[in-house]
């Protein structure tokens, strides 16, 4: 896959505004997308490898990519724990573990893959300084 | 606390009735990631991660406007050198030449939730503290080491590798080594205490 045809990866509550925005033009550049919507955070499945490569796939809803077919990743995620899916299976479920978890891993994602990323949480930290 | 914004660098520390310029101080070690939202037990419960976000804000500001040397220097993640996870130590172990083992991840977690390849055997702590290196048994180690330390962008690191018939294997690394040792703690003690420092060169580049 070419880099012109590498997926681009949103990554946050698909109601957000900005992340909207973004899904409207890359769609009028038929740009290849895929959504992963937070708010369905129990839908994604992710298998992810790591020593000097980083590999693996990114499963969500019906879609499957490779990771190493992700080009670009635009993310907007709040925290997990304030997702009303996950707020509503409660803490002391195994759920509530594994949405932490999928945070965790596409974080540790993107924060590791070649990939373009806007913008990494090692490069948003400032914007932390306040809590949501 | 009390620090001059327009020179952050000059701070009065309250410390139990003792109050301490920053000028005084000539090296700081800072031994704990983040303050944590449930730690400010004194503030309301629901007030709570906010102060304590503020406090790292404010915290973390303060050290990397700090002129002495700081080990290890704050980033946006962590009060001392980077917060990586697991994964992220790894990568970079590999990407110095150092052997390791393929770690996965999988959500939802299977059974076992994290594998290694293979299971770890006897335990070498490397402990690097800028050019000095404690506890490597050959300078093919040793130079590894530093080099991770480098990519990390710390000067006090540890690192453990599983022993065995061949080259040691990457197991985890650490921006708060273990404080143990007499020839650590002089290389610590002397490290805090050198003048104007090679160390600023870190000033206002967090990772």
């Amino acid at each position: 896959m070419d880099w012109e045809t590498r997926v681009i990866l949103l990554w946050g509550p698909a109601n957000d505004a900005p992340l909207i925005s973004v899904r409207r033009a890359l769609a009028r550049l038929a740009a290849p997308v895929i959504v992963l919507d937070q708010e369905r955070v129990f839908e994604t499945n992710i298998d992810l490898t790591v020593d000097r490569e980083l590999y693996g796939v990114l499963k969500f809803a019906e879609r499957e990519v490779a990771l190493a077919d992700i080009g670009a990743v635009y993310m907007r995620p709040r925290h997990t724990r304030r997702i009303a899916s996950v707020e509503a299976v409660g803490r002391e479920s195994p759920s509530w573990n594994d949405a932490l978890r999928c945070e965790s891993t596409l974080a540790c994602c993107t924060e590791l893959t070649p990939a373009l990323v806007v913008n990494r949480f090692s490069t948003m930290g400032s914007n932390g300084s306040k809590p949501l | 606390m009390r620090v001059r914004t327009e020179s952050p660098a000059f701070l009065d520390g309250r410390g139990k009735g003792k109050v301490v310029s920053t000028r005084e101080i000539t090296g700081v070690l800072v031994r704990r990631p983040w303050m944590f939202q449930k730690e400010p037990t004194h503030i309301a419960a629901a007030d709570r991660e906010y102060v304590a976000a503020e406090m790292n804000a404010f915290l973390l500001c303060w050290l990397a406007s700090l002129r002495c040397p700081v080990l290890n220097r704050p980033t946006t993640t962590c009060l001392s050198g980077p917060l990586w996870s697991e994964q992220h130590w790894v990568h970079a172990a590999a990407g110095v030449g150092m052997q390791v083992r393929s770690l996965r991840v999988c959500v939802p977690a299977q059974a076992p939730a994290e594998t290694w390849c293979d299971a770890p055997g006897a335990i070498q702590e490397v402990t690097v503290l800028d050019q000095h290196c404690f506890g490597a048994t050959n300078e093919l180690v040793s130079g590894q080491v530093k080099l991770l330390a480098a990519v990390a962008r710390v000067r006090f690191l540890s690192v453990r590798f599983t022993v065995g018939d061949g080259l040691p294997v990457f197991l985890s690394a650490n921006p708060f080594p273990r404080l143990t040792g007499d020839v650590v703690l002089d290389s610590l003690r002397a490290a805090l205490v050198c003048e104007e420092t090679k160390d600023a060169r870190w000033i206002g580049r967090p990772e």
